[in-house]
């Protein structure tokens, strides 16, 4: 589980070019997948028979996409002008490695170098506009033979372990990605549809037609919460704790979470021996959004890793709640089928 | 019906966004009194069906109020909450809450009472009784009527909700009509967003209450008075209403209505709109003066909302 979360993290899918995620995942489904399609939007979409089948239409959701950045002009001298593709706080970017399309041209950040920075330039935070990539071209020529405006740049950052935690770039939602390629590989207690969604970073949007072609009862979707578990952030504002388990929430910024399927979720936790806990903030938003309120409404259950440092090179999460998470989704899947 | 006793009653169960169940058991049991089927979708909207030979009609009323759910159970009795739906926080520091299991509470809030708070600023002290995480509250006041007033929590929803069971009460129309409950209003449309897909109507009007404009320092650009008649917004937020459902609306009855614009705000018609291949949709709301918990409506204007939507089934 560990080894494949981690070839997970190192695949760039930027969101709006998932390919090479979605490429690998359908590799590795594919031999176990009952039948499996790519939609219009790239979302990879399995059905997966299992032990029972419930009667009910159960959609098992993660998304392939990351956070990065997009191309959107090269500079006479070579730089590499961009946006970020997904919510990126611009104080993490830089000085950042990253890597720019599917050759993975190596480039560094860049801006101003702070000599030239005004007093008051010096309290604010850095503007997306003053950047740039620096691929180490010398002119617009040389960097145009590598890249071009709508490429896709990506966190340049290996997996690493520390202490008892896991730092990567994408473990949003990596992780999601693998519990439910792991689930399918092992055979779910339950008929379901496995779908790998795309540009969920961009609001939503590829979960919003699959879950209108599926149009599920129930929907579980795998996910990473924001763990603010600092020594100068108290109460409530914390949010979520690495290391305690799974985060089942309530409430977040785009889902009411189903009231029946939460309770069942944390009985269900606490007869397996399970760590499981609640956000305390609302916040956020997950593909859980759209597909609780398409077609005909689904029933929602929200299962997040709380990570540190989310949308950023460096997202860290507890070792023990990657195994953890799997447990919880699978346990879960068998408490639905009786 | 008695609009002032039907709404005192629905007020009761504590029925803020996305729990709202306690309210719609009530509602179930009342539209099956008057000899509708019923049925629920996942999301948990209520749907009562008086099947007829005529159009599909759909009239929808959202009866979710606005509340806090339990995010954090804190220590010795004092819980972190999180909002359902937007609710003008500073007007809550104060107010005494109470939750479904008799659990009940006053709402705080971090350095005193203030103008400016965070939702993350406030918590509940509990008073009696205990809650789980997830359980929910609403603000604990009492309404009642005076003369042709009337003053109530939960009004915004629960108007609309009365209006729709009268009208399901009384209607000889040959419509086949679908009255649906919807859920989530408060949390940005979303029960109404999937109410209506497996339905199709030909049309759907929604009921709900909008704000007025004749109180001191309104924010609303558009005249709307208590006492004048049903409002037929043509735009509330992103939505806007079908232009040609207005005017039927407008030419339905002989009682004036109150045309209105509402560039910001939430309505069930949005997301209805759009629903599958989209839909035929406008609103006739309910003119109320809102003041944070507690509204106040003109049971005249409750009256003619009826007589309105019992035209309009005939007509439409």
């Amino acid at each position: 589980m560990l080894k494949l979360l981690q070839t997970l993290c190192c695949l760039d899918g930027v969101s709006g070019g998932e390919d090479a995620v979605r490429n690998y995942i359908r590799t590795q489904a594919e031999p176990y997948a009952d039948s499996i399609m790519e939609d219009v939007m790239g979302n990879l979409i399995i059905f997966k028979k299992g032990k029972v089948n419930t009667g009910r239409t159960i959609m098992l959701a993660a998304h392939m996409d990351e956070v990065g950045l997009i191309i959107t002009d090269i500079t006479d001298d070579g730089f590499l002008r961009f946006a970020c593709s997904g919510g990126i706080d611009s104080k993490v970017l830089l000085g950042t490695r990253v890597r720019v399309n599917e050759n993975r041209i190596p480039g560094v950040i860049g801006s101003r170098a702070t000599h030239l920075n005004t007093a008051a330039e010096e309290e604010k935070l850095p503007l997306v506009r003053d950047m740039y990539i620096d691929i180490g071209a010398a002119s617009r020529e040389e960097a145009e033979k590598l890249v071009q405006r709508g490429d896709f740049a990506a966190f340049d950052s290996e997996p690493r372990f520390f202490g008892n935690m896991l730092k990567a770039k994408a473990i949003d939602d990596r992780i999601g990605c693998a519990v439910l390629l792991k689930l399918l590989q092992e055979g779910p207690a339950v008929d379901a549809w496995f779908v790998f969604t795309v540009q969920e970073e961009q609001g939503l949007r590829g979960a919003t037609a699959a879950a209108y072609r599926i149009k599920p009862d129930i929907g579980i979707v795998l996910e990473t919460t924001t763990a603010a578990d600092l020594s100068f952030v108290k109460g409530a504002a914390r949010c979520c704790t690495v290391g305690k388990g799974p985060v089942m929430p309530i409430l977040d910024g785009a889902t009411l979470y189903s009231p029946e399927l939460i309770r069942r979720a944390y009985a269900i936790a606490a007869e397996k021996g399970i760590p499981v806990q609640t956000k305390t903030i609302v916040s956020g938003g997950t593909d859980a959004g759209i597909i609780s309120k398409t077609a005909g409404g689904a029933k929602m259950l929200g299962i997040a890793a709380p990570v540190r440092y989310l949308h950023t090179p460096s997202s860290a999460m507890a070792v023990s709640d990657v195994d953890a998470m799997l447990a919880l989704t699978r346990e879960i899947l068998k408490g639905v089928s009786q | 019906m008695n609009y002032q006793e039907m709404i005192r009653e629905l007020a009761v169960p504590v029925a803020p966004s996305g729990f709202e169940t306690p309210v719609i058991d009530r509602l179930e049991t009342l539209a099956r009194e008057k000899g509708a089927q019923t049925s629920r979708t996942a999301l948990g909207n209520l749907i009562a069906h008086r099947p007829g030979t005529g159009r599909k009609i759909a009239l929808v009323a959202h009866v979710d109020s606005k509340g806090f759910v339990v995010l954090d159970k804190g220590e010795n009795g004092f819980c972190r909450i999180g909002e359902l739906g937007h609710t003008a926080l500073a007007s809550v520091i104060g107010a005494p809450v109470r939750f479904a299991n008799g659990a009940r509470g006053i709402i705080g809030c971090d350095g005193g009472a203030k103008a400016e708070c965070k939702v993350t600023d406030l918590f509940i002290n509990l008073t009696c009784g205990t809650v789980d995480l997830g359980d929910v509250c609403v603000v604990d006041l009492s309404g009642y009527a005076d003369g042709n007033l009337i003053v109530s929590p939960a009004l915004e929803s629960r108007a609309g909700a009365a209006i729709l069971l009268d009208v399901l009460a009384r209607t000889d129309s040959d419509a086949d009509l679908y009255v649906v409950f919807s859920v989530q209003h408060e949390l940005g449309e979303r029960g109404a967003a999937s109410a209506l897909f497996d339905i199709q109507p030909d049309a759907v009007i929604v009921c709900e209450c909008l704000p007025a404009s004749d109180i001191p320092g309104s924010s609303i650009k558009c005249s709307v008075r208590l006492g004048e008649g049903p409002v037929l917004p043509v735009k509330v937020g992103r939505g806007a209403a079908n232009p040609a459902l207005i005017e039927k609306l407008e030419k339905a009855g002989a009682y004036p209505v109150q045309r209105a614009v509402y560039p910001d705000g939430l309505s069930d018609m949005t997301p209805i709109q759009v629903s599958g291949i989209g839909m035929y949709t406008c609103t006739a709301g309910i003119p109320v003066r809102t003041y944070g918990a507690m509204s106040i409506a003109d049971v005249r204007d409750i009256g003619k909302t009826t007589e309105l939507l019992l035209t309009a089934l005939k007509t439409l």
